[in-house]
């Protein structure tokens, strides 16, 4: 009996081999390409970058000296219109303007969208445009806009405000300012769909109860909402996070002389490094890896520490 | 079948509290929605000023000047004269073109396939290989441009066009790979196994069942992908800038342009806009469905 319970397993195991086989050949045939592209552009290019960051741009030799010059730089100071502390200042602005007021922004006019505030569905439309349009565009328009003859200049010409010379974008007192506007101007839609879509799955029944005990809206926003779209909400603020050191404005769009109108950013200051020519001219590789390695260094435990402080904020299942 | 409306009187009617703070913000809501649509309406009527005379119009007429004769011949002669790095307007549509061919077929698979693979399959390594994913996606890597870049040359790929595209586009581990993994996940395995039972393969359950019962997901992810691409110009100014799309090209005029040529180049944005327009006015409700994101914390 015994021998012919073994026959049969060992019939019925065969062709579960096979099919099993065949999944994982399916599983990893598909995935070897993906695989071997990762591989090379996203570890291979890492590790090739750590290394750069210790070479020596020219001799190629083992050196620190991309890090004297990122610390050079970094302690060049405030004077010095392209200095790595100008770009960490400007980059410390960008972020928590976004952490600060463009976050409440989206979640207040999400929640009047969510609330079906009168006309929401064109609201809705409207607000999206900014993600439809080249960013190429709009800056265009904005930057004709506040022009000294375009309609804004104009408006603030005849009451009174006096146009900085060389134009809001054009002046090192008011560019970074301007970029910010404009940032703000367009931060509605950032993270509309994703917020909207968070909001929209909140059972209404749950609403229904905070009226019957005559919660007021901005309660119901604090008590409710937020609480329910917590999980939406946090994952949107570690990716912030995680980007903190690449917080930038479209300073390449608006205001990309930074070395007059001190508009950098870290993330704009590795752009210029990089860009300078391509590859055929005198892009600054090695020091870009090493400014790159130290930003990585100092937002990590950031992001960390901030995933942490999250975890202790309570999420409500529903 | 008559439409099910959302009867949920807390949207129906509001309270007083509701009714004042509601009032207000549509007060808001609607001079926000205007300080985006005057700019457009703006730049379409710049579009059609007299080219020659423009900056004597702004300067007598005012900004808001509404042209007296509608040069409809701008958006003519902004094709013709146009061009950056000896490619005209039409070779920028062509290059935003190809460039949206590749992105939405070959570099689209990857993702939507490991998205599938990781969802659906079990096999060893696999949980390992997740969280290795999850964390390269969490880790703010920063500073690697130098380091692609030189990669790129190596490779011989830079300035390369589609041949660049094809070979760095198969990034299957990116962050749009979470959202088809979510995607994949929702679905039954159950319609992959009714193929089992009639003895396809798993290629054929994947390429015949699954993959069509997602592509309502995928094609609103598409959607956005279009757009984006529409708009793309970083990409191009870093890896292959011999090949302008349309918003590169737009950028460099703008630099070099000078006051004379103004309203030819409103009339590139204007033409810029108009397929980007067309779709979201198609598609618009497909966007706006609801998109899901969390997982991250914890």
């Amino acid at each position: 009996m015994q021998k012919l319970d073994k026959e049969n397993q060992t019939k019925t195991k065969k062709p579960i081999n096979y099919f099993r086989r065949k999944q994982l050949a399916f599983f990893w045939g598909w995935l070897a390409i993906p695989l071997v592209s990762w591989l090379i552009f996203y570890w291979y290019v890492n590790f090739q970058s750590f290394v750069q960051a210790f070479q020596d741009p020219i001799t190629n030799e083992w050196s620190l000296i991309n890090f004297k010059d990122v610390w050079k730089s970094i302690t060049a100071g405030m004077d010095s219109p392209n200095s790595l502390a100008v770009g960490f200042v400007n980059t410390m602005k960008y972020f928590f303007l976004g952490i600060l007021v463009h976050y409440p922004i989206q979640i207040i006019f999400c929640y009047f969208l969510y609330k079906q505030i009168f006309g929401y569905k064109a609201f809705r439309y409207i607000f999206y445009l900014p993600a439809i349009i080249s960013a190429v565009a709009i800056s265009g328009v904005f930057k004709q806009f506040i022009a000294a003859s375009g309609p804004i200049g104009e408006l603030l010409t005849s009451i009174g405000v006096e146009i900085p010379k060389g134009g809001f974008l054009g002046n090192p007192d008011t560019a970074t300012n301007t970029i910010m506007v404009y940032t703000t101007w367009l931060c509605v839609h950032g993270h509309l769909l994703l917020v909207c879509g968070a909001m929209n799955r909140i059972p209404v029944e749950v609403l229904e109860a905070a009226r019957l005990e005559g919660v007021k809206p901005f309660g119901e926003l604090y008590y409710l909402i937020l609480p329910l779209i917590w999980p939406t909400l946090s994952t949107l603020l570690i990716l912030s996070c995680t980007g903190i050191l690449n917080s930038s404005g479209p300073i390449l769009l608006l205001a990309p002389e930074t070395n007059v109108l001190r508009t950098t950013t870290l993330n704009y200051w590795i752009f210029e490094r990089v860009y300078a020519g391509g590859i055929f001219a005198n892009g600054q590789f090695n020091l870009v890896s090493a400014m790159g390695l130290v930003m990585t260094l100092v937002s990590f435990p950031i992001v960390m520490l901030f995933r942490k402080l999250l975890d202790y904020v309570p999420t409500v299942e529903y | 079948m008559k439409k099910v409306k959302d009867t949920s009187y807390i949207f129906m009617k509001k309270t007083k509290s509701e009714l004042v703070v509601h009032t207000f913000m549509f007060v808001i809501f609607t001079l926000y929605a205007l300080s985006l649509i005057v700019p457009l309406i703006w730049l379409l009527l710049q579009s059609f000023h007299d080219k020659s005379l423009y900056s004597i119009t702004i300067l007598e007429n005012g900004s808001f000047a509404i042209p007296t004769v509608w040069h409809f011949e701008n958006y003519i002669d902004a094709f013709g004269h146009m061009e950056h790095n000896g490619v005209n307007f039409f070779g920028m549509i062509t290059n935003s073109l190809w460039y949206i061919l590749i992105a939405n077929t070959w570099c689209l698979f990857w993702p939507v396939t490991t998205g599938y693979l990781f969802a659906k399959y079990d096999c060893k390594g696999k949980k390992f290989l997740h969280a290795l994913i999850l964390f390269t996606l969490m880790v703010p890597v920063v500073g690697t441009t130098g380091a692609t870049m030189k990669l790129i040359d190596k490779m011989g790929i830079y300035n390369k066009g589609p041949l660049f595209v094809i070979l760095t586009g198969v990034s299957g581990f990116n962050s749009s790979f979470l959202i088809y993994y979510a995607i994949f996940k929702g679905l039954s395995w159950d319609y992959a196994e009714s193929v089992f039972v009639d003895g396809g393969g798993n290629f054929m359950a994947y390429i015949y069942v699954m993959l069509p019962l997602a592509l309502p997901a995928i094609s609103a992810m598409m959607v956005q992908g279009v757009i984006g691409q529409w708009n793309e110009y970083y990409q191009f100014m870093m890896y292959m800038p011999s090949t302008p799309p349309v918003a590169m090209g737009l950028y460099f005029i703008s630099l070099t342009i000078d006051r004379f040529g103004q309203p030819l180049y409103y009339a590139g944005l204007v033409i810029s806009m108009i397929p980007v327009l067309i779709i979201y006015a198609f598609m618009a409700e497909k966007m706006m469905k609801n998109l899901t994101i969390g997982g991250l914390k914890g």
